[in-house]
């Protein structure tokens, strides 16, 4: 456990940098824009005026969907760490992408026409991440073991990831072009009118990991102690893999599916704070997974105009040698 | 002393006759090749060579000797082949306008097929599907009885080319796709010409895509209105557009038009962010390409899109109701391109008729 004065200290650099990674992500872009320009398009829009669609149709829902999308995925990997008392878990370890990636290729790159909706990649992704979640709940309902339960979400993911692959075999270079591009993950096919819809779902999954905060302290003992604390760990498992999959599910359906963050942020999290009580551990996770994300995606932007990168590319690029870097000054 | 007096006159003759011979095989001696920039036809008496130039270096990559007649050399080939393998869509529209679809044995797959007698052969089971290039096993190129694959070269050599060899099979390439030109484009049906012993056919049906072309050309240039110009798409976030030199940006700029990214390097793709594409387009007058046949998959799709410049003012054009046609004959049929863009971008100045590839996108 750190002292007051430290944990006091990294609150106040979450809470500081957040905003200026806001200011910095406006800043940064293809296309620069000036401080007044960006005043105008928040309260003189003109719609006719293409850098004040920029700010409010491309920046703006771009920022927003990095913050909620690096905060869902951190909350969604803490909890899936502590479930599984294991520091390798992240929110996609039960297997929800895989049945967004699938649903997704099977629409992109099938000829089933029932995949073929007109409600395009999101649609999909939202329905393929809906079906996996209520498979592994259904699951969760069932098998009483915790490892019984990781395996099954594995063996989801290498099922599905064995079918896209043969899909991806037989399709033709335009669709398989187009679903390597989604999963390599994106933060900019967000609209501005679905980030209310978005934010509805995020607060109902964040809420709900909140919630949780009491039985996860708990868990973090161990099942069998937490049986004993009085948490009925059956309702408590399906509680957090209800919050996972929504969390998952929501940011894969809009942004694909982005690595590295779900399992970086909440081990860095514990790094930093040193400590293992998620009344902590949750909001500090909620808060670097937003700034994390929306740092990556401010270097997505910088780099835009020598070369396109993907965000998924980023976030391991920037998370690993950080994670490496802090476990490595843990040990010295 | 004497002996050695034969060896060295033997040693004259043999050279001297072997030179002869070579100068009899290219006493024409000139490429014949006109626009295409990767391909090199030199017409002899008895054979024709040809040179396959790399792209990236410029240098030449195959040589081969089509003939008549049989030979063991090699880099021989006998005219008329009668059994290939072709690898891509272009090389099936080139035979078609050659008549010579029956001397396909092999195609990638039939998804990306428009061609109906070819289609019709394929279901017949005289045509088989052999896969996608970098991974089609030997065993199933021998399988189709062919003597030949003209491949696209993404790259790299064909695979298992040397176990091919010695089954008698040649790997040829095709780099159609790397022309800037587009009469370079259509110019290698004359390899296909030469290839199935239509050389003739090839060269007649060649000069007269070239007349046309050049006509709609001039008469383009002759409109009073330039509009401007926007190509391409969206895939995941990146904008995929013509490059400035590449070849869809000379047959928008060939139509009398100011391609957007017209002064841009390179002849493949530029990728560009939306952010950018929104703000070089404000102005912009059209929008051709962006894969989709209608506006409700286009902006389901992205509705972003409905912010471009272009979209409120005139209406969308794209190929892709056309599908594997045009994949399949826009290389070959470039005029027929031109004049579609010449009937979308000056409607006002040119007598309507209707499009070939392209359509509206409702």
């Amino acid at each position: 456990m750190i002292s007051k004065k430290h944990s006091l200290f990294l609150w106040l650099l979450l809470l500081v940098v957040l905003p200026s990674a806001f200011f910095l992500h406006f800043a940064t872009g293809e296309i620069s824009i000036s401080w007044s320009t960006f005043q105008d398009a928040w309260f003189s829009f003109d719609s006719s005026n293409s850098e004040h669609l920029i700010i409010r149709e491309f920046r703006t829902p771009r920022f927003l969907m990095a913050c909620l999308a690096g905060a869902g995925l951190s909350v969604a990997g803490l909890m899936m760490q502590t479930l599984f008392n294991n520091p390798l878990a992240g929110p996609y370890i039960l297997g929800i992408n895989s049945g967004s990636s699938l649903f997704v290729a099977l629409s992109l790159m099938t000829g089933f026409t029932i995949f073929k909706s007109d409600f395009g990649i999101v649609a999909s992704a939202l329905l393929g991440a809906f079906v996996f979640g209520l498979i592994i709940l259904a699951l969760s309902f069932r098998i009483k073991n915790g490892i019984s339960l990781l395996l099954v979400g594995l063996m989801l993911g290498s099922f599905s990831g064995a079918l896209v692959s043969v899909i991806q075999f037989l399709s033709e270079a335009n669709s398989l072009k187009i679903f390597t591009m989604w999963a390599m993950g994106s933060l900019q096919s967000v609209q501005s009118d679905q980030l209310i819809s978005i934010f509805g779902l995020f607060l109902l999954g964040v809420l709900g990991s909140f919630f949780l905060v009491k039985s996860l302290n708990s868990l973090v003992l161990g099942e069998t102690e937490a049986d004993q604390l009085g948490i009925s760990i059956r309702r408590v498992r399906m509680l957090i893999i209800g919050c996972t999959a929504l969390l998952t599910g929501l940011v894969t359906a809009f942004c694909g599916p982005i690595a590295f963050i779900g399992l970086a942020v909440p081990n860095l999290v514990k790094i930093l704070f040193k400590t293992q009580d998620h009344r902590i551990l949750m909001p500090a996770s909620l808060l670097l997974g937003a700034v994390f994300l929306v740092s990556c995606d401010i270097l997505v932007q910088i780099f835009a105009t020598y070369v396109p990168l993907p965000i998924n590319a980023v976030t391991s690029l920037i998370g690993a040698p950080m994670v490496i870097y802090f476990i490595l000054k843990r040990l010295a | 002393m004497r002996f050695f007096h034969f060896i060295l006159l033997a040693t004259f003759l043999l050279f001297s006759c072997s030179e002869k011979n070579d100068k009899s095989k290219l006493s024409n001696d000139r490429n014949i090749a006109e626009y295409a920039t990767n391909l090199r036809i030199l017409e002899g008496t008895l054979s024709t060579k040809i040179e396959i130039l790399s792209p990236e270096t410029g240098k030449v990559e195959q040589t081969w000797w089509i003939s008549k007649d049989k030979s063991e050399k090699a880099n021989h080939i006998q005219s008329p082949c009668t059994k290939m393998v072709t690898l891509s869509s272009t090389h099936v529209g080139m035979l078609e306008k050659l008549q010579a679809i029956p001397s396909i044995v092999g195609i990638t797959n039939e998804l990306y097929v428009y061609n109906p007698k070819l289609k019709k052969r394929i279901h017949a089971k005289k045509v088989i599907e052999v896969g996608e290039e970098g991974q089609i096993p030997a065993e199933t190129i021998l399988k189709s009885g062919c003597k030949l694959i003209v491949y696209s070269g993404f790259g790299k050599e064909f695979p298992h080319v040397e176990q091919l060899k010695k089954a008698g099979v040649q790997a040829i390439v095709n780099y159609d796709w790397r022309e800037i030109h587009p009469l370079g484009k259509a110019e290698w049906i004359l390899l296909f010409g030469y290839l199935t012993g239509k050389e003739q056919e090839a060269k007649g049906y060649f000069n007269a895509v070239k007349k046309e072309y050049l006509a709609l050309k001039n008469e383009a240039k002759s409109f009073e209105s330039t509009p401007t110009v926007l190509s391409g798409n969206l895939v995941g976030d990146t904008w995929f557009a013509p490059a400035g030199e590449s070849f869809n940006a000379k047959l928008i700029a060939d139509a009398n038009t100011n391609y957007v990214y017209g002064s841009s390097k390179g002849t493949g793709s530029l990728a560009l962010s939306l952010e950018r594409v929104l703000t070089d387009n404000v102005q912009t007058d059209f929008w051709i390409n962006p894969g989709m046949p209608t506006k409700k998959q286009l902006f389901g799709f992205q509705e972003r899109l409905k912010l471009l410049g272009p979209v409120n003012k005139n209406p969308i054009y794209d190929y892709s109701k056309s599908g594997n046609r045009y994949w399949e004959m826009s290389a070959i049929e470039p005029q027929k391109v031109l004049s579609d863009y010449i009937q979308i971008f000056h409607t006002n100045e040119v007598k309507a008729k209707p499009l070939y590839f392209y359509q509206r996108v409702k």
